[in-house]
Order: C-alpha cells, then structure tokens, then sequence
C-alpha cells in the first residue's frame, strides 16, 4: 500500500481537482457520464485535503447528515470497504448522490475550504467509495439483522421508498416495494438522464438491495392492479413514496400545438428508448435537426436541454424568467449544458406559443426582476414593449411539478394540504406517519418535488418511525 | 475570535488554521485572515447594547445596582428530571452578605507598596535626552526591590517616537546589582539595557526591540555556563529585540516569544513553550519538554552530553544536525549568533565555543517547526513587527 498521508497543509498544496470531464464531442452525442471516475491515489489525494473541522458544516448541510470527515479520513487512509460500511450508515444511495445532488448548494458550498481554497470533492469521493466497494464484491453487512415477523409494503421504488425499504430491512423487517415502472429507481432511473447518472448504477443497486432481503413488485399499479386495502390488510403498514406527477403549465396559448412537449414524457421516452422499453416507436420524441426551445431554469429543464443536443438538435434555447443567479437548480449543470452548446436566454417570460396546428415559435417578453418577496425570493415582472419571437420547431415544457393526490387517499383516510401534498409531519410520535395510523410518507410526495437526497432522508426517517410504530 | 473570522474550526493545534486565526504560516495570514479591529469592537458595542436593554427592562440604571442582586435572577424549572432535582438556593443567596454593607469595592485603587523610585528618577534624568532623541549613557546600581525597571522609560520613548522610533538613537544604561522581577519588560527600540549582575523572574516580558544584556560581575570565579543567571519565564510573549545573558535561564525561556532573538547558555524545563517566531540560542543544558507547542522560529542547542533527543518534545517540532553540506548556511549563522553573544557579554564560554567550533559544530541541533521548510528558516527569523 501507499504510504498513508500526513500533510496538515493539503488544502493549500493541492489545489481542488474535480475528476476530469470526457471529450466534449463524446458528450455531445452519447448517453454516458460525463465525469471520469478518480484514480485511487487522485480520491485519496483530495480526500486528504479536509480540515476535519471539529464543527463539520458539510456534515450539517448534507441532508442525511452524512459522516463526511470520517470516510473522507477513511478514503485517505485506503480504507475504502470501511468507508463504505460508513457512508452506508447514513446514505441508502450514496454513488447516486454523489453523482446527483447538487453539491455547490450542500455539502460542498458549506465546506470551510469553499472560503477561497476550493472545497473539498465531496461528492466525487462518496461516489467513488460506493462504486469501488461494491465492484471490490462488497455487500451490506446484514450478519447481525434478526428477522421479525412483520412486513411493510413499500409504494414506490424512488429514493425514498428505497430509503425507508432499506432501513426496514437491516431493522429485520421485510419491506415489498411495488412499483408501476419496470425497473427500479422512480425518477433515478425514468427521469434523470444517463449523463449524470448511468443505468447500471441502479440495476447494480437493485441486485444489492434483493441481496439483503428487499423484494421488489415491478409493473404493478398500487389504485389499479392491487388496491391500498389489500395492502392495508395484508402488511404490518405501509409506506408511499409516490413522487409528484403532476406537470405545471404555463397558462398561456398556445400549449396544446403539435410540437410543444411536456418535460418528463420527454425524457422517458428518451430513456425507454435507450434500455429498451418502447413499447411502439411512435412513442419516441425526438428533437434531431429540430430548433428546439425549452421553457424553464431547474434541473429539469437542464436535463432536456442537454437530452435535445445529443439526438442532434439543430440549436437549443432555454429561456428562463429570472436570471441566473436567481435558477433553482445546480449551477455545476447550468455550466455543463453551456459547454455542450445549449444557448441561454435570461429574463425572458413566454407569453405565448405561436403557430398554426404546429409550434412555429414562442414569444417572449423580457422581464426585470421586482423587489424581493416575503423568502426573498423576487419575482420577475414584465417589460413593456420588450416582445420577441423565438424561432422553434419544437417547444419543451420544463416548469415543474405539483403532487398528483390520488383517488383513493380519501377512502384510505390519508389527508392532503391545499397543494395535495401529503400530510405526514416529521416532528411527531412517529415520524412521517399520515392521518391513517398506518400509513406513513416521504419524499417529493411530501414535501412537493425536491432533491433525491431529501427523498432518501424521508424514507429511512419514516422507516424508523414505522419501527417505532411496530415496537420493533 | 468569532468576530474576527474564526469559525470554531477546532483545529488550532496543527498551525492550518483555514480562517488565518490560529496560524503562523504565512500564506493564510496574510490572504485568508479578515479580522479588523472594528469587527471587534462591533461585537463589544453589541454586548455593551443588550446589556443596556436588559438593564433597561429592569429598570436599572448602573452596573454596581445589580451586583447581589440574584432576586432578579428567574429560576427556569429545567428540562431534564435530573435538572429539575437541582437546589440552587444555595448558590442564589445573598444571605452571607450583611444587608447594610456595601456589595461594590469602595475604595477607588489599592495604592502599590513599590512606588518605582528607581524608575521614576530614571525617566526624570533620561527625559530630556529621549525629548531631543539624542541617545545617551546613563549608570544606575540596581537592587532586587528595583522592579519592571525600563518599563518607564521605554513607555515615555513609545509614546513619543514609536516603539521602534529611537533605534537608530538608542539610549545605554549601565546597571551594577541584582534586578528585581520584569527587568526590561516592555523594552523598546532604543533602549540598551546592560546589567552587569544577575536579574529575576521576567526579564524581557513583552519586549518589542532594544538589547538587555545580563553579564556575571567580573572577576566572578564560577563558570557562567553552570550558573543560574535570570530567573522564570524570560522573554513571555516578547515580539522583538535581543536579550543576551550569559549564564542559565530557568523554566519556559522563551515562551510564547515570536519575535525575538537571544542567546543564553542553558535553560530550565519547557524552553521554547508555544513559540512562534524569534530565534533562540542555548550555548548549554536544556530541561525538559523543549519546544513544547512551538509552532515557529527556531532554536540552536548546544547537546555536550547527548541527552537533547530524550528532552525535547517530539509532538511539533524536530532536530536536525548542521554539519551537513547543505547546511552551511546555518553554520555561517550560528557563529555570527555566537560572536555578537561574546561581543556583547564578554562571555568566555561563548568565546571558547568559537575557537573550537569545529569541535562543537556536530553537536549543535537545529529544532525547528515540523511544518517549516529548512530552506525558508532563515529568512523567517529576519524581525517581523506583530
Ligand atoms: C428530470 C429530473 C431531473 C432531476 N434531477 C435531479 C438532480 O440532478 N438531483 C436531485 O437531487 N434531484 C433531481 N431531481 C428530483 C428528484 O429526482 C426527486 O426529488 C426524487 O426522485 C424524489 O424521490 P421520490 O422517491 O419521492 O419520488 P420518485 O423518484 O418520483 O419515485 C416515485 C415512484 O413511485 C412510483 N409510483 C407512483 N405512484 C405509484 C402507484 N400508485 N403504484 C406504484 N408505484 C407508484 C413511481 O413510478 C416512481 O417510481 C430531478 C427530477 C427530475 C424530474
Ligand atoms: S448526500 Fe449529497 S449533500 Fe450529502 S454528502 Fe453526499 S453529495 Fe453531499
């Protein structure tokens, strides 16, 4: 082995080296991650510039409240499956958030070494840690979990129906996760593109989880195919983890022209595609030589943007209402879907779609942004005059998304807010429990659509509130 | 400290401080440190403000009116059942305190016993010389009820001239006695203190420039190297200057110095404790935990009997020989040390170490900060002001 590193000045004689980015023309057209994996001595390396501060911040702001000093000391050291063993303490997906959360928000903006020094590659090396242990053949460590007797049944194979199935398990309960979708993932794997975060992570995933005892339930429709009180009757309790699936409009004419797309179908068209699960090629959109459009600034809208470059559009625009400082989503990404050749129009609010029968442009008025509001958040309001029509041949619809409450929450007395969302308090008796007793929730289901990462908390939060639930 | 940029890092042992706080590495000083001194005295102005409110809401109007009052003071019920088991009646009570005695000091200061005569004649004969900065000889006797002796003087010179502001122009005195504690505590540039004698506790506490020599009366018959010559804690916290005394110091010589330079020829337990700049010289035996917490500068000592490895302590700093090739440049260096010490002093132990010097170079060790580059050492020692 390597000698082990004892530099107390790293941070300042290593500079923060992010892994390096693939060939622009590779990601311009193919499906794959952008970012190379880090060599051994490179993890360790950067590993080692963390202060350890005895007040870890990244700590506090990761929202499963990783143990990030300790693994990164772990990684420093080689000891990668004890790394491991740690970062799953915490994390039900660690690989994934390393690859997905926006880590300039999280863990790494809050990095004392983001003060002038570069952080620290948080998220690279969690998911270096997970992708290096589980291809060194590491699994769980479940030889101490004692079987109980109860079941859970899990609604959901998203981040946080894996979250709560998860700690289910290594607690000795069996969790059964239904899902609609064929595969694993919820929008891991039928939403986020393959350039942020490759298929086989979660088919590899969906093998460790079946190894440690979790069953999955795939192409079943819980409402439709088995209904919530065969549940209710046959598990201890339940757990939905059911995402938000409502898309948001923009309330203006024009939306319902051929060629105007919604986000989400989009790329799941686009994914069923790649992994084979087209079902009939009409259902295939594709953007190749078009003039694309895309209405929006959060990742949603970045993921399309980048999905249209590489079918081959002929010039991608986002036009997004504030500006950029002001975009909700990650800027690593904002930043990635620029190199890739995706133009962006800031201050710029649609109005209208206009065509006949068929998208043949969207106008839009430019905006400035009005004083804060009550979250300081400020909106924008239009400039007169300011009209312009932008050329497209094909508009995507990236503004959001609601909860979509279903039919039968009333019946199952599961009660919603206003917005549908689903009332499941964490500061309760048990945690995430819903108005049925029973039933408990977690996840964008809950809090409205937000992060994996505070999906995964939700689900193994609610998990444990499920264990208290059950006296387990 | 939290005001000034530090952010609870908790890491000040180990010199990377990120906030440029707890360090003395250059680079995070003087690029990373964003403490002002208004921030400070912002976050006073705040503490001085809530006071005022509070005091405000209980209609109090001055300090001195709250001390005893403990009946303003609400008990909290406690969160915890162990918490709520706690009496604190007693530490509560004003019981032991007659109600018609004050609760406030009275008198305005306790007048100190020593009324610094020496000093004060001192300054009266040096005045006018430090008035028209034009350096001088002076010769007092001093005794060892003499204390903080130069104090007066180098605080007159500061506040005209700076603290390094007379240098150039220094002012001499001659001293024949035994010094009480503190002697040239404070010293300022300008100010050469030669004691020919011995001296007390904290010679050169705080010292910012200037000279004390301290020197054995002549004629003496004991070897200087084997004698105690100044007392404890010499140099705590100095800045800058030179202090040479040729004869043993005792315990925590050079503690906290990180500025100064001196030479001595032996010293007590803890040498070196917690320094961060300066130069220091032992011409001689060392206690025990040398370099304890030593963060910068550096020190040469001398190890006739081979004994150093087991003194000093390993936690921050290192030894090194320097009678390598590549370190010709420290040999240069030592010797020069050595024969202003002799110049200086008169000291015929430094004098022999000179003309044998090929026989003591090899058993010199340079310590110095784990941290520090030898290639850099030499330049860091050259006087940075705080
Ligand atoms: C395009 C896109 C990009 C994103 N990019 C990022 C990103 O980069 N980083 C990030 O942190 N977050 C990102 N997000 C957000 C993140 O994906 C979600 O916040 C997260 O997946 C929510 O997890 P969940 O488990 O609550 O719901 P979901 O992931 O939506 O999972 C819900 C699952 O429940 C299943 N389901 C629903 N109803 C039923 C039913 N009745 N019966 C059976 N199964 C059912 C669904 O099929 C789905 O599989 C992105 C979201 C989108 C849409
Ligand atoms: S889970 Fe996300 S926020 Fe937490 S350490 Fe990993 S990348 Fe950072």
């Amino acid at each position: 082995m390597a000698e082990r590193l004892s530099n107390d000045f790293q941070f300042l004689d290593v500079p923060r080296n992010d892994p390096s980015k693939k060939d622009i023309g590779v990601r311009r057209s193919q499906y794959v991650e952008i970012y190379s994996p880090f060599q051994p001595e490179q993890a360790a390396s950067q590993a080692h510039r963390c202060l350890e501060c005895g007040n870890p911040y990244c700590e506090w702001k990761c929202p499963v409240h990783n143990y990030i000093p300790n693994w990164l000391k772990l990684v420093s050291e080689g000891n990668i499956l004890e790394a491991a063993e740690l970062s799953h303490q915490t994390n039900t997906l660690p690989e994934v958030c390393g690859r997905v959360c926006p880590q300039d928000r999280l863990c790494e903006g809050a990095c004392t070494l983001n003060d002038g020094f570069g952080a620290v590659t948080i998220g690279s090396v969690e998911k270096y840690i997970s992708d290096t242990a589980l291809a060194m053949g590491w699994r769980p460590d479940m030889s101490d979990v004692v079987w109980t007797d109860k079941k859970v049944a899990v609604i959901g194979a998203g981040p946080a129906g894996l979250g709560c199935a998860d700690v289910l398990v290594r607690n000795g309960v069996k969790p059964v996760v239904f899902d609609r979708n064929p595969e694993i993932g919820g929008l891991l794997t039928f939403g986020i593109p393959e350039f942020k975060l490759e298929k086989p992570v979660m088919q590899l995933r969906r093998e460790v989880f079946e190894g440690m005892g979790i069953e999955f339930r795939l192409n079943t429709e819980i409402g439709r195919d088995i209904t919530i009180d065969d549940l209710l009757s046959e598990y201890d309790a339940v757990f939905m983890g059911m995402g938000t699936y409502t898309y948001m409009k923009g309330g203006f004419p024009g939306e319902d022209l051929d060629g105007v797309y919604e986000a989400l179908p989009y790329l799941v068209s686009n994914v069923n595609r790649n992994m084979g699960f087209e079902q009939s090629a009409d259902d295939f959109i594709n953007m190749s030589a078009k003039k694309v459009v895309v209405l929006g600034g959060g990742d949603t809208a970045m993921d399309c943007n980048r999905t249209a470059i590489r079918q081959g559009a002929d010039k991608v625009i986002c036009a997004y209402r504030r500006d950029e400082a002001n975009m909700p989503g990650s800027r690593r990404e904002v930043a990635n879907a620029r190199e890739e050749g995706v133009e962006f129009l800031f201050n710029r609010q649609p109005i209208a779609i206009i065509g006949d029968n068929k998208v043949e442009g969207v106008k839009v008025v430019e905006t400035r942004l009005g004083e804060p509001d009550a979250r300081g958040r400020r909106s924008p309001e239009p400039i007169p005059g300011s009209e312009q029509i932008l050329d497209a041949d094909a508009v995507i619809i990236a503004f959001g998304f609601r909860p979509s409450p279903q039919p039968w929450f009333e019946t199952a007395g599961v009660s919603t807010d206003d917005g549908g969302r689903v009332l499941a308090p964490e500061q309760a008796q048990f945690q995430f429990q819903t108005s049925n007793p029973k039933i408990f929730a977690g996840g964008d289901m809950v809090r409205g659509s937000d992060l994996v990462v505070t999906a995964i908390w939700e689900g193994r939060k609610a998990a444990e509130g499920i264990l208290d639930y059950l006296d387990i | 400290m939290i005001a000034l940029g530090c952010k609870y890092l908790r890491i000040c042992h180990l010199n990377n401080c990120a906030t440029g706080v707890a360090t003395q590495q250059d680079k995070l000083r003087q690029d990373y440190f964003i403490g002002a001194p208004e921030m400070v005295m912002n976050f006073f102005k705040f503490v001085a403000q809530e006071t005022r409110e509070w005091m405000a809401r209980l209609g109090v109007s001055k300090l001195e009116e709250l001390v005893g009052r403990t009946d303003l003071l609400e008990v909290l019920e406690g969160v915890t059942e162990k918490q709520r088991n706690l009496d604190l009646t007693p530490i509560l009570s004003s019981a032991h305190v007659p109600a018609d005695k004050p609760h406030t000091c009275q008198v305005p200061k306790n007048v100190p016993f020593d009324k610094g005569e020496l000093a004060e004649r001192m300054v009266k004969e040096t005045l006018a010389a430090i008035d028209a900065m034009a350096g001088g000889e002076f010769e007092y006797r001093i005794t060892n009820c003499d204390r903080s002796i130069g104090a007066r003087i180098s605080g007159e010179i500061a506040k005209r001239h700076g603290n390094q502001g007379m240098a150039e122009q220094p002012i001499t005195i001659r001293f024949n006695g035994t010094a009480g504690q503190s002697f040239g505590v404070w010293n300022a540039g300008g100010l050469n203190m030669y004691l020919e004698g011995d001296a007390n506790d904290y010679v050169g506490k705080g010292m910012t420039g200037g000279k004390l020599v301290i020197r054995p009366p002549k004629g003496s018959p004991f070897k200087s190297q084997d004698t105690s010559i100044i007392g404890n804690t010499c140099l705590y916290g100095a800045t800058g200057g030179k202090l040479f005394a040729s004869g043993s110091a005792g315990e925590r010589f050079g503690v906290r110095n990180s500025g100064a330079h001196a030479v001595v020829e032996g010293v007590g337990d803890h040498g070196c404790e917690y320094m961060t700049g300066g130069l220091i010289t032992v011409l001689g035996r060392t206690g025990y935990n040398f370099g304890a917490g030593m963060t910068g500068g550096f020190a040469y000592v001398l190890d006739e009997d081979k004994t150093f490895v087991d003194k000093y302590n390993h936690e921050l700093v290192e030894i090194q020989r320097i009678n390598s090739e590549e370190m010709e440049a420290y040999r240069h260096h030592l010797v020069s040390v050595i024969e202003e010490f002799v110049a200086e002093t008169g000291s015929s132990w430094g004098q022999s170490i000179i003309d044998n010097f090929d026989d003591y170079v090899g058993q010199f060790w340079l310590v110095k900060p784990k941290a520090a580059s030898v290639q850099k050492l030499l330049n860091s020692i050259r006087h940075r002001p705080e």
